[in-house]
């Protein structure tokens, strides 16, 4: 695997199938925790850590666990990092703990992890597979920041924290809550979608056949157009460049 | 075939181990850390309540301790306390420390779900070392009421005389944390000789002299003549011997004429009488019992809305034959809680003892206004009449209005003409 492909991992996680604007995944944690910069960043960054240890573990240990049981598993080993990560909060930075509150132990049953490790992790090399949990965590976070940033100033008058003066007056409130998120969210996704035409058009959700429950009796006509061939030609593609 | 269905258990039953042992070393890491961490928080709450407190130690609650008390705690210079209590909603909790002198050194509210609009009139005046009750004991204990947040306020004076209390029983003393009603029980049943009885409020239909309340239980009545109590058994027999002649033969005469008092029902009510007069007795003595509906605001809110519920008060009243109110009670009602639900409390019924016809005057007549054109809070502090309750227009007027249709019905029923309109 060529410093190239490693790039294009790494990018691919944070523009091209970014899990929050693209693959539209990890939906209640963006909303849930959008409301500010900080505790959008803290997310992020809670996230990401237990997106690369469980993409580091589950790979290494992708031709020990058996297909059968391979999805406990993974909950197993996800659910050990959430863990581990909120006692890490709690003792170190219990301001952060306190600001993330239930979202933080939600990490578990977050998809993008959940699904990287099913996507990615399984069928990849450790390297391999912390650079998508590094990319894909980094897309997680830049997303998180931009929605929390325009809901945040917009709707709140201030920035991680910090008042801004002349926004007071011209705050709009419902943005802080969660009409105005799920409002800011359709926007950004808009913005993305028309920034990435240029690169082919809308980009569909990437599930694996693999993955899915009607995967030995689908035809192709039950998820309709967007998993005519996409998937099963993604699936192709990550097995060869992977190999 | 068992090997290969056995490998999955015991590849995720490994992993499970695995991860439990983990989980352990990092909780063996971080426990300590977040217990100080827990602990620290827990001490700056105390110490925002009593700022000079050290080495503070928790205190084990026994059965003497208020119901409200739900945690205590010592230090060096004073008790801290912290209380749930109900105001407007449940879960108003409380934190109050107290210095060595059983003085309030500060309060502050740790959570509630108040509505924003009491909190906001109670809250300020009361928290802090500079609230309304810093600097109080037990004895000079008063609440510090909020007019318009009646309830929220009442509940924070209960938890602070809760925490006054219980700071005397830490330090070692006795204070008696009954409330006033579990006093009241307590003293009828050592009156009567009995235990664990309850007693209720007698419904005065004759005018008993000299004795300020009287209290039964199927075993018998207790008579209340100032600070005494004095039992009297349903066959006569006088329980209590510590009172003074004097009272003892109060209570006997009172009990006698009780006794001999017989309720008949009026059944032919005559023309005029209002429909909201339910049920007429007279006494063998000719005063009369009268049940009747009151309209309050719950029944015209219903009106309002077309709700099939009736929501009218139940009001009993008894009136004696020279025309004056003999006694009053609420039996049932569904007005607006820390409003008109003031209509059913001891406080209440006792301004309308002894009242007459003219006495009792409308509100809303003397403010010369429709009621229909107003639905907010007009009854206020400064309408002095019998039976106002300020900011429970509607109550008010109907508790009124059904006084006054009583002695209405007993005119008409005495063949009085007229009344007193």
């Amino acid at each position: 695997m060529t410093n190239n492909k490693k790039l294009m991992i790494l990018l691919r996680g944070i523009i091209m199938d970014n899990p929050v604007l693209i693959l539209v995944l990890g939906t209640c944690p963006t909303l849930a925790t959008s409301t500010s910069v900080v505790s959008a960043f803290s997310m992020g960054l809670a996230a990401t850590m237990v997106l690369i240890c469980s993409n580091v573990v589950i790979s290494a240990m992708r031709n020990i666990i058996p297909e059968t049981v391979r999805i406990p598993c993974y909950i197993v080993i996800i659910a050990a990092f959430v863990t581990i990560v909120e006692m890490l909060l709690e003792a170190y930075l219990p301001s952060i703990y306190d600001m993330l509150g239930t979202y933080l132990a939600l990490i578990v049953v977050n998809c993008i992890i959940l699904g990287r490790a099913e996507m990615f992790a399984r069928k990849n090399r450790v390297v391999d597979s912390a650079i998508d949990g590094v990319g894909m965590g980094l897309g997680f976070l830049f997303a998180l920041l931009i929605i929390a940033t325009i809901r945040e100033v917009l709707g709140n008058g201030s920035f991680a924290g910090y008042v801004i003066p002349f926004m007071q007056e011209l705050k709009i409130p419902v943005l802080v809550q969660a009409p105005g998120g799920f409002l800011v969210y359709g926007i950004v996704i808009a913005v993305m979608n028309k920034l990435t035409e240029k690169r082919g058009g809308v980009k569909r959700k990437s599930f694996s056949c693999e993955g899915c429950p009607s995967s030995r009796i689908c035809n192709k006509s039950h998820c309709g157009e967007a998993c005519d061939g996409q998937a099963l030609e993604n699936t192709g593609k990550e097995g060869s460049e992977n190999a | 075939m068992k090997k290969s269905n056995l490998m999955p258990s015991v590849v995720l039953g490994s992993i499970c181990i695995v991860v439990a042992l983990l989980l352990s070393v990092v909780n063996m890491i971080t426990g300590p850390v977040i217990e100080a961490a827990r602990d620290a928080a827990s001490n700056a709450a105390l110490l925002e309540v009593l700022p000079n407190g050290k080495n503070f130690r928790s205190i084990t609650l026994t059965d003497e301790y208020p119901d409200s008390v739900v945690a205590g705690y010592s230090a060096d210079g004073g008790f801290v306390f912290q209380m749930s209590v109900t105001g407007k909603e449940a879960g108003l909790v409380i934190m109050c420390g107290i210095d060595g002198d059983g003085r309030i050194v500060g309060t502050k509210v740790i959570s509630n779900k108040e509505t924003p609009s009491y909190a906001e009139k109670v809250f300020p005046g009361v928290e802090g070392k500079n609230g309304a009750y810093a600097g109080m004991n037990l004895d000079t204990f008063a609440p510090a009421l909020v007019s318009g947040a009646t309830l929220t306020s009442k509940a924070y004076g209960e938890a602070v005389k809760a925490a006054l209390q219980s700071a005397i029983l830490a330090a070692g003393g006795s204070v008696d944390t009954r409330t006033p009603e579990q006093i009241l029980q307590d003293n009828c049943n050592a009156a009567l000789g009995t235990q664990g009885r309850t007693f209720t409020k007698w419904f005065a239909v004759e005018i008993i002299e000299g004795v300020d309340a009287v209290y039964k239980t199927a075993e018998g009545s207790v008579y209340v003549i100032g600070e005494s109590f004095i039992g009297i058994t349903a066959q006569g027999a006088v329980i209590t011997s510590d009172a003074s002649a004097e009272n003892i033969a109060k209570a006997t005469a009172a009990d006698t004429v009780i006794k001999s008092s017989v309720l008949t029902e009026v059944t032919d009510l005559p023309t005029g009488v209002s429909e909201d007069i339910q049920k007429v007795f007279v006494t063998n003595s000719g005063n009369y019992l009268i049940e009747v509906l009151g309209k309050g605001y719950k029944y015209e809110r219903n009106v309002y809305y077309d709700v099939p519920d009736d929501g009218r008060m139940s009001i009993m009243v008894s009136i004696s034959e020279e025309g004056r109110i003999i006694d009053v009670i609420t039996l049932s009602h569904k007005e607006s809680k820390g409003y008109g639900d003031k209509c059913a409390t001891e406080e209440y019924y006792k301004q309308f003892i002894g009242a007459t016809d003219d006495d009792i005057v409308i509100s809303a007549d003397r403010l010369f206004f429709d009621i229909e054109d107003y639905h907010m809070d007009l009854i206020d502090e400064e309408c002095t009449e019998i039976g106002a309750l300020s900011g429970a227009t509607y109550t008010t007027v109907g508790y009124q209005e059904a006084i006054k249709a009583s002695f209405k019905a007993i005119d008409l029923i005495t063949g009085a003409e007229g009344g007193n309109d």
